[in-house]
């Protein structure tokens, strides 16, 4: 379309409010290619006035629009929910089953066949001294340490 | 809170195992005088009656009352009784065993008549020995010169030890 020479006296008319009984409302009256121009601009202003519009939410609507929010928090905190709580069940069992065992290991395990007293090492710094050691029939367990002579010390 | 639960598991774990070493150890101990006086029958004095089974094989004739009480010692510390003025004995449980048995190094240390550099005293094993000690079962450690005869010691580790 070919563009007439009016075309941005127009356009600046139709910014600044379409004063009536201007030169350029008259041109617009007239000419059909501003017409189009002018028909076209108004369009554009209703689009970019339409996207620029805010969304209230009324009073009477506020209950409902936070509602959907809580709904919408636990819908993405619920997967994480049911994951700790898995990991807290788990740890908890785990922990059971442990403390069980070992006290289970404790009170109940088998005790081995008891020989009796065991003498594993023995030894004096005596001089002239010897230890040894017995059992006698009664199960007395005896360290003896015997001095080849009246000790020095 | 995971950390924290696993801490827990871990601690309960532990303390269950350690459970039974918890307690300490209880260990008596009667001292004993044992001399040869050529009597025709053996003499035990009245407070030995609950040990004369243990010191009957010896081969004195007279037993006299010394001392006797208990020590009670944590595993791993060692306790100490002083016995007579030169005889000193010292216990450590180390360990209780499945089988109920304590694991104790016990010794009998004699103070020299000797002095170190310090003016202290200077004491010598005159006995070390360790030992895996049924409870109740009696222990016989001797002989250790006295002045007059010599020293026998019965030692039992306490039935809950």
């Amino acid at each position: 379309m070919d563009r007439c020479r009016w075309a941005k006296t127009v356009e600046q008319w139709f910014d600044e409010g379409m004063t009536p009984d201007t030169p350029a409302a008259r041109h617009a009256a007239e000419c059909p290619c501003c017409a189009q121009t002018l028909a076209i601009l108004e369009q554009m202003r209703e689009g970019a006035q339409a996207a620029a519009r805010r969304e209230t939410v009324a009073n009477s609507q506020f209950p409902a629009f936070m509602e959907g929010i809580r709904e919408g928090i636990e819908a993405k905190q619920a997967p994480a929910w049911h994951f700790n709580r898995l990991w807290t069940l788990s740890s908890v069992a785990a922990a059971a089953l442990i403390a069980s065992a070992s006290l289970f290991t404790v009170f109940t395990g088998e005790r081995a066949e008891v020989e009796g007293s065991v003498v594993e090492s023995y030894s004096t710094d005596l001089e002239n001294a010897a230890v040894s050691s017995y059992s006698t029939e009664n199960g007395t367990t005896t360290v003896w340490v015997t001095t080849a002579e009246e000790d020095l010390w | 809170m995971k950390i924290g639960v696993l801490a827990l598991a871990s601690v309960l774990a532990a303390w269950s195992a350690a459970a039974q070493q918890q307690e300490p150890a209880t260990v008596g101990y009667t001292a004993v005088q044992a001399e040869r006086e050529n009597r025709d029958e053996p003499h035990f004095d009245a407070a030995l009656r609950d040990v004369r089974n243990a010191l009957d094989h010896l081969g004195y004739d007279t037993y006299r009352y010394l001392t006797s009480g208990s020590i009670r010692a944590d595993y791993g510390q060692e306790a100490e009784l002083e016995l007579t003025d030169r005889y000193t004995l010292h216990v450590t449980p180390l360990s209780k065993e499945r089988d109920g048995r304590v694991r104790a190094e016990i010794r009998v240390t004699k103070e020299r008549d000797e002095r170190d550099e310090d003016g202290n005293p200077i004491k010598v094993n005159a006995l070390r020995t360790t030992s895996r000690l049924v409870p109740g079962d009696e222990l016989l450690l001797g002989a250790f010169d006295l002045d007059q005869g010599d020293l026998v010691i019965v030692l039992a580790v306490g039935a809950e030890g």
